[in-house]
């Protein structure tokens, strides 16, 4: 295990990174989303251009520039978590701060995902056996696929534009052998100065009240707020761990540390 | 008091319905006798990013119908995977094929165990050769070639990495990636020419 730094700095972890992919090890904890607004702010500073989430579809592509242009219509993108994001207290309204904190930042919105029914439609046409035996791309691996050229296709557009993409850790690197990551697939397009960071910790809360520890430190470190270089399983890029302590969001969003 | 009971109940149901279930993650009943071995090894996957406090719960159900692969799940959870490990070695020493391939990817990336990348190649091998294998497609071939050309390459063993890059790129349909391996070609052609 590498050394802790108590000094989070997303400027230091990114260093001439074109494409940051800051990974929730889950989606449950509304902690990580507040952690993700810190590093764009961050990251902003340091030179970065775009802001792309997982959490909204290609298919809100329009309204989400609408609002990146305007500052209104968010309560479509709003609407669009707390119908489907809603994986704990206050998840989708942080998901919701997160994209409002990227737009105030001055970073441009990109809607990663594909549509929650082309989704279903490709879980039913893959089996996790069929994937396994590499006779069919599951949906998992798929959506990575077309992650990867949306994200290619901002880099490569301009030599100014820098990436910052949000997103479930078993996006950003390889779950299972079936499952190829980002991080190998952006540099299979030419891209290599790309880096990950895995937020770990913090607290899960289902309700205002029924919250679960989540943090695998030693007891002394559950309640610090460190990083550390390098990612506990196979990550073809440098990476970063970010613990956040095991503390709860407010109710009105704010964290308590 | 009934009635107060039900709509009570009625409205907590409502809303965990609401909080937890959509198209990314189905609330399935665990107990449901018609579930199948896909849908308990697919909520086991799932829950790793949506539900991870009813991850052990899933997983084992998976692993309790005979999907052993989800024992995964259950090892990135706790941190350690050894019963994962340890079913992946019984089931390759049982000559499933599937399961030699798993073993070698754990040993290409050192997840669980102690990286042993001779190991995986020896088992890749297995794999290719095995007299049940005969009918692997080429997208199947060729995705184990990749893997062999990335321990080769890491290995610098420049002979056996040209060898796999060969196949990938006569048998690669993915323009994107043929170009990927054509450019990795002359890389190789350099090393083996020093």
């Amino acid at each position: 295990m590498n050394k802790i730094n108590m000094d989070v700095n997303y400027k230091t972890m990114a260093g001439h990174a074109r494409l940051v992919m800051l990974g929730e090890s889950n989606h449950n904890t509304a902690g990580y989303k507040y952690e993700a607004i810190k590093a764009i702010k961050q990251l902003k500073a340091a030179g970065f251009t775009h802001f792309a989430i997982e959490m909204l579809p290609q298919s809100m592509k329009e309204q989400v520039a609408f609002y990146q242009r305007t500052g209104k219509g968010f309560e479509v993108i709003q609407r669009y978590f707390n119908d489907n994001w809603a994986w704990g207290y206050l998840v989708p309204y942080a998901y919701g701060e997160l994209v409002k904190a990227a737009r105030t930042a001055g970073l441009k919105i990109v809607a990663l995902d594909m549509t929650l029914e082309q989704m279903a439609s490709l879980d039913a046409a893959c089996s996790s056996d069929n994937a396994e035996a590499g006779i069919c791309k599951d949906t998992h691996t798929k959506r990575n696929d077309s992650w990867t050229n949306n994200i290619v296709s901002i880099i490569k557009e301009s030599n100014q534009h820098r990436v910052v993409a949000f997103m479930h850790r078993w996006h950003a690197v390889e779950a299972a052998s079936y499952q190829e990551g980002i991080d190998t697939l952006i540099q299979k397009q030419g891209i290599h100065n790309v880096v990950f960071v895995d937020f770990i910790g913090g607290m899960l809360c289902l309700t205002e009240k029924d919250c679960r520890k989540g943090s695998a430190e030693d007891t002394p470190l559950k309640q610090q707020y460190f990083y550390r270089e390098g990612f506990p399983y196979k990550s073809a890029i440098k990476s970063f761990q970010v613990h956040i302590p095991e503390k709860r969001v407010n109710s009105n969003g704010e964290l308590q540390w | 008091m009934v009635k107060i009971s039900f709509f009570i109940l009625l409205t907590l149901n409502l809303i965990s319905n609401n909080v937890y279930a959509n198209s990314l993650w189905h609330t399935i009943d665990i107990n449901d006798p018609n579930l199948t071995v896909e849908q308990a090894a697919q909520q086991c996957a799932k829950s790793s990013m949506y539900a991870p406090y009813s991850l052990e719960e899933w997983c084992e159900k998976a692993y309790s119908m005979g999907s052993w692969r989800s024992l995964l799940y259950i090892g990135y959870y706790t941190g350690d995977g050894t019963r994962y490990v340890n079913e992946v070695k019984k089931h390759a020493q049982a000559d499933d094929v599937e399961a030699i391939k798993i073993l070698a990817w754990i040993y290409s990336n050192g997840s669980f165990v102690e990286r042993d990348l001779n190991k995986s190649i020896n088992l890749y091998t297995d794999y290719l050769s095995h007299k049940k294998n005969k009918s692997l497609t080429k997208h199947q071939l060729v995705t184990v070639q990749k893997a062999l050309y990335n321990i080769y390459k890491e290995l610098e063993l420049w002979q056996d990495a040209s060898k796999s890059l060969q196949y990938i790129i006569n048998n690669e349909n993915n323009n994107m990636e043929k170009k990927f391996f054509r450019d990795e070609k002359i890389y190789i052609s350099e090393r083996l020419s020093k």
